[in-house]
């Protein structure tokens, strides 16, 4: 906060990106920034000794605003399970899988986590979205706008015009106040409007005559041309299907030669590679494929994934890959929802319990873990669930001691159906996650992969959110996985912009988050609004004028500037 | 079994919400203790003793429990919510989400309750003698399930939406049943003894649902197979008749059934056994 300062005194100090490794030190806070030493006089001070302090947790994909809320209408039975009562600093809420607004920034929070990006927003549902956003509490934000299957992204991809899909981004991510290019299934969802879906990176999407890697691969170069903060972040083709390692091994080799733009080496994120690790040919003999995409990613720097764990719980399926959705409904026989955008996208909502003794779940939670130890550089793959897809994210806990206890993992291989260990290579791991690697996966190198400077680190200058964990690392066993669980689900102190926002778990203040969205200024925007107005006009619901998203809706806002 | 008799004052025109009145909470406590107990009145926690006075015998044992409502509660919410055991009897209306979830023991309605009651219901047995309201043995909004297990006896009619997503149990309605019953039904049994409204067991997937008045209209997937006498019936009624003292037409135990299997558009293991009348 404005004018306080701030000590935190004698904790034991995980700061990877400016290499500090669990030294006992003091962290100091002034302006809602980290600073240099300072007297102590006047100065708020927290004890931190015996504990562990780390940048506030960034998560880099949970879906959290746009069509949650459409998942929140369909499942009251979601939210009577779930009742959160109101107390003097926190308003009530309902839901597990799908926490109201207020109880996710309020559990993230909770959690030590400080900046959340939400993965999937569609431009026409961006709006909705960003309202979402005002009301999700303490936590910063950001957009990722689907642009795999947008009309304008496969005209000028068909058409060869490059330079009017550059101009095209530009214009969008300023209009919609978006953060990044998300990819879903590329092609699949404008084939599903003809009831039909692509399963091969070289598939003719319908009307369009492009396939799946030229729009992957035109994507990519156009970002990096534009320099955005982050990659292209991709939900491959053949999502949740046996064989699909296979795919998404050809769609980071397709974009292997992209040239990155200058100051990372990275040109895509593979969003859940666990739902896209399988191997097998159908159901019956299906399998981890992790060990096949783990070893793709350990030879070649150019992409980063995050993991989407599976967790052994009633969850919502929420996707903007229609045709999958509705797989998953003629495989579950559970409710289903589907929806199609206009010009933009497709989706649908299905529940799902993820059951211990079920072959294929107990596979897809150990292809999770194969991945997160297999991959062996921590910058480059990050924990999350997908949530809701995988679990909740107030379950990252769980993960977090499966990684540091290979015991933990062992115990629950014997209780789950076993073809976990028969299918899968993770019964002979033997790494376990230290308490530097935790915090790369779950903030410094999300922090990074999203291209925040002052998100995910503690040094001068960066954001004063901190999250510090009842660990001591002298003390308690890393092994202990209870122990773990209990630290990381209830931090004993968050702070946001220097203020304390959790003590013990508990909310104690609630200030509203941020909402970083990139201004690009490519000049091809010029070029194209003509073609842009006549086909609003024409196609759309809404008029070109009343389509972008006033700063009304971001109340607290930074743009960033893009790379070049 | 020992008395709790509550007596509700004037109730004010908000209804209050009384989980609270359920023999689990009430057993262990004195008079005194239960007068004590919270309730909503829309908004504000106030008091059981507040809207009723209490008389009776403290129990230990909630098995032995009796809880006695004298008077009209048709807008109290929630009684009985997730009982397991001990006996309520409510001598006037019943309100809203009567033996939510109900898990065991026995509740006696001697008048009419209102929608939404037995909603989940998860065991035990419901006696209603008026009349039932709508979505009676349901399943909440969005629940995959509807009521698990236990016996529901209405002595008058039932409305709308009865036994939705209806997993397992026994309901028994002595009139008429509303439209809309047993839809999505996964498994169970709906007797009607009274005429039936429309669109019985749709989308059900499997479950009996036996009728002895008319059905308004059987849906189009639902196919007729036979005219027969389902033996199981004959065993099924008597056991009904003579565990539950359930009233029963004696001409249901050997008559003849229309026999159609539906619905379609779903599994299709379901069945609905109309009985066929002598000419
Ligand atoms: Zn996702």
């Amino acid at each position: 906060m404005q004018g306080e300062r701030v000590i935190i005194r004698n904790g034991f100090v995980y700061d990877p990106i400016n290499k500090v490794n669990g030294e006992r030190m003091n962290i100091y806070i002034e302006n809602g920034k980290i600073s240099e030493e300072f007297k102590e006089e006047g100065a708020k001070v927290i004890d931190a000794t015996g504990k562990v302090v780390m940048p506030g947790g960034v998560d880099i994909h949970s879906h959290i605003a746009g069509k949650i809320n459409a998942a929140r209408l369909f499942r009251p039975e979601d939210h009577k399970g779930d009742v959160v009562s109101k107390t003097t600093n926190t308003r009530s809420g309902v839901g597990y899988s799908l926490p109201s607004t207020f109880t996710t920034g309020y559990r993230y929070a909770s959690m030590g986590y400080t900046t959340v990006f939400e993965p999937a927003v569609t431009p026409l549902e961006a709006r909705h979205a960003h309202e979402e956003l005002i009301d999700t509490p303490i936590i910063d934000s950001g957009l990722m706008v689907c642009l795999g299957n947008n009309y304008f992204t496969l005209k000028y991809i068909k058409e060869g015009e490059v330079e009017k899909l550059k101009g095209f981004i530009s214009w969008l991510m300023k209009a919609v106040k978006g953060f990044s290019v998300k990819i879903v299934n590329p092609g699949g969802q404008e084939t599903w409007k003809w009831g039909k879906n692509v399963t091969s990176l070289d598939d003719k999407v319908i009307g369009f005559d492009v396939t799946p890697k030229e729009i992957v691969t035109n994507l990519a170069r156009v970002n990096e041309e534009l320099g955005m903060p982050h990659t292209i972040h991709i939900h491959c083709n053949n999502l949740g299907s046996p064989g699909n390692y296979e795919i998404t091994i050809e769609t980071m080799d397709a974009l292997r030669n992209i040239k990155p733009v200058k100051g990372r080496k990275n040109v895509v994120h593979i969003a859940h590679s666990q739902f896209n690790s399988y191997g097998g040919k159908t159901w019956r003999d299906f399998s981890s494929g992790a060990g096949e995409v783990a070893d793709y990613i350990n030879k070649h720097s150019h992409v980063t994934t995050c993991i989407g764990q599976v967790i052994f719980t009633n969850t919502t399926t929420i996707t903007s890959d229609g045709p999958w959705q509705y797989r998953l409904w003629l495989l579950t026989g559970n409710k289903w929802t589907g929806a199609d955008v206009e010009l933009e996208t497709s989706g649908g909502i299905v529940p799902y319990v993820f059951r211990k003794r079920n072959p294929v779940n107990a596979i897809q939670w150990a292809v999770g873990l194969e991945l997160l130890l297999l991959i062996r550089d921590p910058w480059r793959v990050y924990l999350t669930t997908d949530h809701p897809n995988g679990g909740p994210f107030t379950l990252y806990p769980q993960v977090i001691g499966w990684l540091m206890s290979r015991k933990s993992r062992e115990e629950l291989l014997k209780k789950i159906h076993k073809a976990a260990s028969t299918r899968t290579q993770l019964p002979g791991i033997r790494r376990e996650y230290n308490l530097e690697e935790i915090a790369i996966i779950t903030r410094a190198g999300t922090a990074k992969s999203l291209g925040l400077k002052s998100k995910g680190h503690l040094g001068v200058g960066a954001d004063a959110d901190v999250a510090i964990y009842s660990f001591n690392p002298e003390k308690d066993s890393t092994s202990d996985y209870e122990k773990i669980v209990s630290s990381f689900s209830k931090a004993a102190y968050t702070l946001k912009n220097g203020e304390i926002v959790v003590k013990d778990g508990e909310i104690i203040g609630s200030p509203m988050g941020k909402t970083f969205w990139v201004e690009c200024k490519a000049p091809q925007e010029q070029e194209i609004m003509d073609d842009l107005e006549k086909t609003f006009y024409n196609y759309y619901t809404v008029t070109l004028t009343n389509f972008p998203v006033q700063f009304d809706y971001l109340p607290l806002h930074e743009p960033l500037k893009t790379m070049v | 079994m020992k008395q709790i008799v509550l007596v509700p004052r004037k109730l004010p025109s908000i209804p209050i919400e009384a989980e609270v009145i359920s023999p689990e909470i009430f057993s262990g406590k004195n008079i005194e203790e239960i007068k004590e107990l919270q309730v909503w009145n829309g908004n504000c926690k106030r008091k059981l003793g507040d809207f009723f006075s209490v008389k009776g015998v403290k129990s230990e044992d909630p098995n032995e429990t009796h809880i006695v409502i004298q008077g009209d509660v048709s807008r109290v919410k929630y009684i009985g919510k997730e009982m397991r055991s001990g006996k309520i009897t409510i001598n006037g209306n019943a309100g809203m989400h009567l033996a939510d979830e109900m898990k065991g023991g026995e509740i006696i309605v001697n008048g009419d309750a209102a929608d939404w009651v037995a909603t989940e219901m998860r065991g035990g047995t419901l006696k209603i003698k008026g009349n039932a309201g709508n979505m009676l043995a349901s399943a909440h909004p969005g629940s995959e399930r509807g009521m698990k297990e236990g016996i529901i006896i209405v002595e008058g009619n039932a409305a709308s939406s009865l036994a939705r997503k209806m997993r397992r149990g026994t309901i028994i309605i002595y009139g008429d049943i509303g439209d809309h019953a047993g839809s999505q039904m996964i498994a169970g049994t709906i007797i009607c003894l009274g005429n039936i409204g429309r669109r019985p067991g749709a989308l059900m997937k499997r479950g009996t649902i036996i009728v002895y008045g008319k059905a308004e209209s059987i849906l189009p997937t639902f196919i007729y197979d036979a005219t027969y006498q389902p033996t199981f019936i004959r065993f099924y009624l008597k056991n009904l008749k003579e565990k539950l003292n359930v009233k029963l037409p004696a001409e249901m135990f050997n008559g003849d059934y229309e026999r159609f299997h539906g619905d379609i558009a779903e599994d299709g293991k379901g069945e609905i056994l109309l009985f066929k009348r002598k000419p």
